[in-house]
This record gives C-alpha cells, sequence and structure tokens, in this order.
C-alpha cells in the first residue's frame, strides 16, 4: 500500500511539474467553452482565463468563433490540429498551433477537451520578413533543382520574365533551348560553392537584360546540392549608362581632335593631361612631349596659372599672346576654365584660338575700306573741283563782260568770284593734304569724356551765337580709348559744326544738339545728335560718297570725307539716322579690340 | 526777245553758280531769277511760272532730284521743261538718281555738267525752249 501511495505521489509529482512545465500552453476547456484550467505558459501569454470563456481569453471576442475546432472535437471525440490566431494580453497578435485533445470518460462522454498551444509568433514573422525579401529584393531570385528547372521565382523575375515555376532557367532567362555554356548553377550543383558571372537574358517583352548572377548551394550539410538559389542583378541601365558614356566620349574625342582651336587640359599640378593636334600645330610642341610634364615657362599668359592655382575660375583674353616653340608670339583668344568634379577642383582648360588669320584678315579689310574710302573720296573731290571750276569760268565770264561794257562794277564782281573760288580751292588742297596721309592713326589712350568736352567748349559760342543749346551727356565715367587724339577731336568737330548749321537751317527755334559717348557690349561709341533740318533721301546716299557740303562758299566738303577716313583708319565705322525736318543721328563705332594699339606703348 | 523776254528760274544752293548761269542768260536776253534751295526753287516755280528751271542736283535740306520730281508730278507745272547742270557725273544720267521705289518720270530736257562753258548752257537752252 505504501509503495502504491509512494509511487502515486511520484506520479502526481511528475503530472504537476510537466502541466507547469511543458513548453507550450495547456487549458482545459469545458463544455461551455469555458476556460476551467491552464498551465502557467497559458497565462503568461492569454493572462488569467479561468472561469472566463475560450474565445474571449484567446481571441477577444464576445461570440463563439466561427467553425470552432474543440466544439467539433466535443461532437466527434477527434483529435484536431489547428493553426490559429488569437491576441496576447498586451493586445499584440499572437500565431499558435493548437493541439485539441478530447478527456474522454469510460462511457464515452466528453466533459472536457485540452487545448495545447505552441506559440509560432515569432516564426511567422521571420517567414513573413523572408518572404518579403524574397518576393520584393531588387534582383531576380530563383530557386533551381538539379533539372535546371525553377522551383520559385520571386516577383520581380516573374514580371521580367513572364512564366517561370517549373520551367527551364535558360528557357525563361534567355528563351533558349538549351542550358547554357558556363552555367554557373551547374558548377554550383558540381561543386557545392558560390559562382558567379555576367549574362545577357531576354525579357518578356524581347529587350535584352544584363545581369550578374551569383549561384549560391542549397544542401543540408553532409547532402548533396539538391537545389541552388540563383541571385542575378539586372546591371542593364548601367550598361546603357556606360555605353552611353562611350558614345559621349568618342564625340567629345573627335571634337577634340578636330577642333581648329588648341585645347589643353592640365591637372592641378599644371602637369598637361590633354595636348590636341591644334595645340600641337599652334605651339609646335608634340602631345607626347607635353604628357605629364608641367606646361613650358611662358606658354600662356599669367592668368592661366591662377585657374590652375585656383584663383579664379575663368578668364577671357581677347587679345592674349602664346609663345610658340621657336619664340614667335602669336595673337590669340584666350580662355581658360577650371575643371571641378563634384565641386573639387581638379585641374584647368585653356581653349586658344589662333588669331592671325583673323588680323591679317581685319587688317586687309580696313585696307579694302580704306582704298573703298579713296575711291569715293576721289569722286566726291571731283564734283567739288567741278563747283570750283563752274565759279571760276563763272568769274571770268564776269570779269570779261565787265572789261568789254567797260563796267566797273561788274569786272569788280568777277574779280570777287575769281578770288573766293581761288581761296577754296586752296583750302580744298590744304584739306586734300592731311586726307592724302596714309599712316596709322598715332594712337594713345584718351579720356573719350575729356575729348568730347573739349569739342563742346570749342563751339559753345558758336551754338550760343545761332541759338542752339549745346550739351554733353556722359553721366558715367568711360573707359579710357586708344585712339588719335587730334584726328578725332576734328571728328567729333566736324560732327558738332555740322550739326549747329543744320539746326540753323531748320524752322525748329529750339533746336538742340547732343553729344554723348560710352561703351555698347564691346563697341566704343561717339554720338552727335541734332534736332536740326534732317536730309532726304538723296541727301543720305550721298553724305559719304560725295563731295558734299551744305555750307555753300563757305565750306569745304572735306569733313565727312576726313571723319569717315579717320574713324576707318581706327577700324571702326560710321553710321546715321536723319529724318527731314527732324534731325539727325550720327555715331561712330569702335570695337575696343580692333582699335589701334597706343603708339606711345610702341615708343 | 525784245518784247517777250523768256523767264528762266536757277535753283542752285552755289552762289557763284547763280551769278555766273544769270549773267549769261541776262546777257543773251533771258529773264533770270534764282533760288539757293529745293524748297524755295518750287516756291518761286509756282510763283513766276517760267518757260525753262535750270536746277543742280546736289543741295542740302532738299535736292534738286525731290524738287524735279515734284515738277514732274505737278500738274500745274506740267509740259516746264528742265535742265539738270549738276557737278556730278551725269553719264549715267538720271536713272543712277532713282532709287527704283518712285513711279517713273520723264526725263529732264537737258544734261549739262559744270563746269559749263556760256556756249554749251546756251546752245542748251535754245534747243529747249528757243
Amino acid at each position: 500500500m505504501t509503495e502504491a501511495r509512494e509511487t502515486k505521489s511520484w506520479h502526481k509529482a511528475v503530472h504537476d511539474e510537466l502541466y507547469e512545465r511543458v513548453p507550450c500552453n495547456i487549458a482545459v476547456i469545458d463544455r461551455s467553452m469555458r476556460i476551467v484550467d491552464h498551465n502557467r505558459n497559458f497565462s503568461d501569454i492569454f493572462g488569467e482565463g479561468i472561469g472566463k470563456p475560450c474565445y474571449r481569453v484567446y481571441k477577444r471576442r464576445s461570440a463563439p468563433c466561427p467553425d470552432c475546432m474543440t466544439l467539433k472535437t466535443f461532437e466527434d471525440g477527434e483529435v484536431r490540429v489547428n493553426d490559429a490566431e488569437g491576441v496576447d494580453k498586451d493586445g499584440r497578435p499572437a500565431h499558435y498551433v493548437v493541439h485539441i485533445v478530447p478527456v474522454k470518460l469510460p462511457n464515452g462522454e466528453i466533459p472536457y477537451v485540452i487545448e495545447m498551444s505552441t506559440d509560432v509568433t515569432d516564426t511567422r514573422r521571420l517567414q513573413r520578413e523572408y518572404h518579403i525579401l524574397f518576393e520584393r529584393v531588387p534582383c531576380y531570385v530563383a530557386v533551381l533543382n538539379r533539372d535546371l528547372r525553377i522551383v520559385r521565382a520571386n516577383e520581380r523575375l516573374r514580371e521580367t520574365f513572364g512564366k517561370t515555376t517549373g520551367e527551364h532557367c535558360f528557357e525563361v532567362m534567355k528563351k533558349r533551348a538549351e542550358k547554357c555554356e558556363n552555367c554557373p548553377a551547374l558548377q554550383t550543383f558540381d561543386d557545392g560553392q558560390v559562382h558567379s558571372s555576367e549574362h545577357v537574358g531576354i525579357s518578356k517583352s524581347g529587350k535584352h537584360t544584363h545581369y550578374i548572377v551569383t549561384t549560391s548551394p542549397l544542401q543540408k550539410k553532409g547532402s548533396e546540392v539538391s537545389h541552388v538559389i540563383e541571385v542575378a542583378l539586372d546591371i542593364s541601365e548601367t550598361r546603357r549608362l556606360e555605353s552611353e558614356l562611350e558614345k559621349q566620349n568618342a564625340f567629345r574625342e573627335v571634337l577634340i581632335r578636330n577642333s581648329v582651336d588648341a585645347i589643353i587640359g592640365v591637372d592641378t599640378e599644371s602637369k598637361v593631361f590633354l595636348f590636341n593636334p591644334a595645340a600641337e600645330k599652334m605651339t609646335g610642341y608634340s602631345a607626347g612631349q607635353m604628357e605629364r610634364r608641367p606646361l613650358p615657362e611662358g606658354l600662356f599668359a599669367r592668368e592661366f596659372e591662377e585657374i590652375i592655382q585656383g584663383g579664379r575660375d575663368r578668364y577671357l583674353l581677347r587679345d592674349a599672346s602664346l609663345t610658340a616653340r621657336g619664340g614667335e608670339k602669336l595673337p590669340v583668344r584666350f580662355t581658360g576654365v577650371a575643371l571641378r568634379q563634384n565641386g573639387d577642383r581638379i585641374g584647368a582648360a585653356a581653349f586658344v584660338q589662333d588669331l592671325r588669320k583673323i588680323r591679317r584678315l581685319e587688317r586687309e579689310k580696313i585696307d579694302a575700306e580704306r582704298l573703298a574710302a579713296v575711291g569715293q573720296t576721289v569722286a566726291g573731290l571731283a564734283h567739288g573741283i567741278k563747283n570750283i571750276l563752274t565759279g571760276l569760268e563763272g568769274g571770268m565770264y564776269v570779269f570779261r563782260g565787265g572789261l568789254e561794257k567797260n563796267d566797273q562794277t561788274r569786272i569788280d564782281r568777277g574779280w570777287e568770284m575769281l578770288e573766293r573760288n581761288i581761296d577754296r580751292i586752296t583750302i580744298l588742297a590744304r584739306s586734300l593734304l592731311s586726307f592724302s596721309k596714309g599712316d596709322p592713326p598715332a594712337a594713345r589712350m584718351v579720356d573719350p569724356v575729356k575729348l568730347a568736352l573739349e569739342v563742346v567748349d570749342l563751339y559753345a559760342d558758336a551754338a550760343h551765337r545761332a541759338n542752339v543749346e549745346l550739351e554733353l551727356d556722359a553721366p558715367d565715367p568711360v573707359q579710357k580709348v586708344s585712339l588719335d587724339r587730334e584726328g578725332m577731336h576734328s571728328c567729333l568737330a566736324n560732327l558738332v559744326s555740322n550739326a549747329i548749321d543744320a539746326c540753323q537751317m531748320s524752322d525748329n527755334p529750339n533746336c538742340k544738339v547732343l553729344v554723348r559717348c560710352g561703351d555698347e557690349g564691346d563697341t566704343f561709341f561717339f554720338e552727335v545728335s541734332d534736332e536740326g533740318c534732317g536730309m532726304d533721301y538723296e541727301i543720305k546716299k550721298k553724305v559719304f560718297t560725295n563731295f558734299f557740303t551744305t555750307k555753300g562758299a563757305v565750306g569745304t566738303g572735306i569733313g565727312l570725307l576726313l571723319t569717315r577716313k579717320i574713324v576707318q583708319e581706327h577700324g571702326g565705322s560710321i553710321t546715321f539716322e536723319s529724318a527731314p525736318g527732324k534731325g539727325t543721328l550720327f555715331r561712330l563705332l569702335f570695337r575696343r579690340d580692333r582699335l589701334p594699339g597706343p603708339s606711345d606703348e610702341r615708343s | 526777245m525784245d518784247s517777250d523776254p523768256k523767264k528762266v528760274v536757277i535753283v542752285d544752293d552755289e552762289e557763284d553758280v547763280v551769278l555766273y548761269l544769270s549773267m549769261i542768260l541776262i546777257d543773251h536776253g533771258y529773264e533770270v531769277q534764282s533760288a539757293s534751295g529745293g524748297r524755295e526753287g518750287l516756291e518761286l516755280i509756282k510763283a513766276e511760272r517760267p518757260d525753262l528751271v535750270c536746277l543742280d542736283i546736289l543741295m542740302p535740306v532738299e535736292t534738286g532730284l525731290s524738287l524735279f520730281r515734284k515738277i514732274r508730278s505737278d500738274p500745274n507745272l506740267d509740259g516746264l521743261p528742265v535742265i539738270i547742270i549738276s557737278g556730278m557725273d551725269l553719264s549715267e544720267k538720271m536713272a543712277d538718281e532713282e532709287d527704283g521705289t518712285g513711279p517713273m518720270i520723264k526725263q529732264p530736257e537737258g544734261y549739262l555738267e559744270k563746269p559749263v562753258k556760256p556756249d554749251q548752257l546756251l546752245d542748251t537752252v535754245k534747243a529747249v525752249i528757243g
């Protein structure tokens, strides 16, 4: 008896220990679905539940679950295993696998059902995460069996290549009937190692797809490789960009090689990394001689060094010079720019335009303009001389008539005409002397505002007498200009004098003459405008092409021709606008880069 | 001619030219009036209704060519003969002066290139108006 009692007591102890310590949640449910008992594990997860309906404790429901498995076990006494989802005592979702076991009395009655549940919440979470990772990872993932058939493929692979599961990987990814040479999956099946290689596949829409495949073995320890997991990274975009970059490089290479301008690139240590054929031709150095070497001293303007050293980002020098290998100095237009990568200075580039040809053409153009001006002037002079000759002819006629008729008044008039016209031809001859000078302008740096002011002051009295308002409009300081001072003074004086005359000939009683100077872009200008009588079409046509004067016997008519000659000798041009009765605007335009260099520098 | 001198208007901005041409014509029995510019010239022509106009081409403000066109286009001055007397090369005559935009006009009745000899002027004037 004692032994039997001891045995019973030992059994109970084991039972109690098992009940409490077994790593699952145990609850005993009666037929009214109330929990009559549960172990500690149960209460740790779902809280105290004794006396409460199981659906409230497991799932926080107020009514029994539809398709309740426990109810079914009460009915048929079968053991059931079920996957269930509930809510733990803290309100978090809890996944568990539940075994439902009936407690059968000898008479077959089932007063209780035991529910033994195992918490699989963490496992499910891992499964879900793994699934998301597998499906959404931004590359193609496939699991292959030994026949190279796809057992499983992720979303991206399915979307790109179409039907996958059960098909051969080479059919799906390359649309080919045979397995590929150097198949990395086969290598992994053979040696159990990881293999990688680059492939070109064909997507379901027929587009070429570049990808890098890595195959890894799926095997249990000690057994042969049953499956291979294939992970392919799509590099189509990278390949497209590489190809685009190659094209751009080729294009740039052609541009650089065939540029007529020298293009030179240096790093931050002034060492040459780019020296195009035009640079070779211009400087006399070969690209081979220059590569990775510093630029020869004095080859470029100091400003380029400044860019390389980081002092400036850009320089444009319209009038620079380059010293070629043989020591020849070439006139060049120089552009230097800093080279940057992601904001960091990596060197500098120079673009150099050889100006020799342009300079020669410019000189030829100026010469041609001079010659044309001379031709037009000669034609104009002939016209002027004819007028004087007519005056002389007239003087002789009147004088002779006076002698014949013994008419002293007529003799005097004829004599005056002869004198006047001889004077005119004398003045004309003197003016012609200055016109005939073919020397280049004696240019020096001149303050144009000061020069214009001198002319305005010179004519102030004349303007006042003529009741003309004469003004200089130069509100801002103007950069000095390289001009022949005397020549330009004559030009302005001539234009101002003409403008005052035009005002005198006008009906407008309050005429104004305005002198302006300034810069417009790379062009310096003098401007003389008046509100005088203006010119009609015919006068405008002849203003520079004929020996023309509005001043009758007083003027020589050479002023505008001389003005144009001086302007053209400076590489400039003269334009005008005029409307009868409204006034005239003359503009002398000088592109600063075409102006002659100051001669006092030469001296 | 004694009873009915022909009237000539000279338009030229050169004072000496006007004096010279006037003297020649007056010496030979013509009645002469003159103007030094196109605008005054037209007024004078309209007022005097001359038998002939001697016209310089290149004058300030309004040119002889402009005045010539006005004469030709004025119905009241229809048939008024014009002699152009100019220092310009007249070999290309008026065609050179046209800018091609205006209507075709009747050419002048005579051309004389300066410097003008008295006989040349008289011959031309006589050929036009007798």
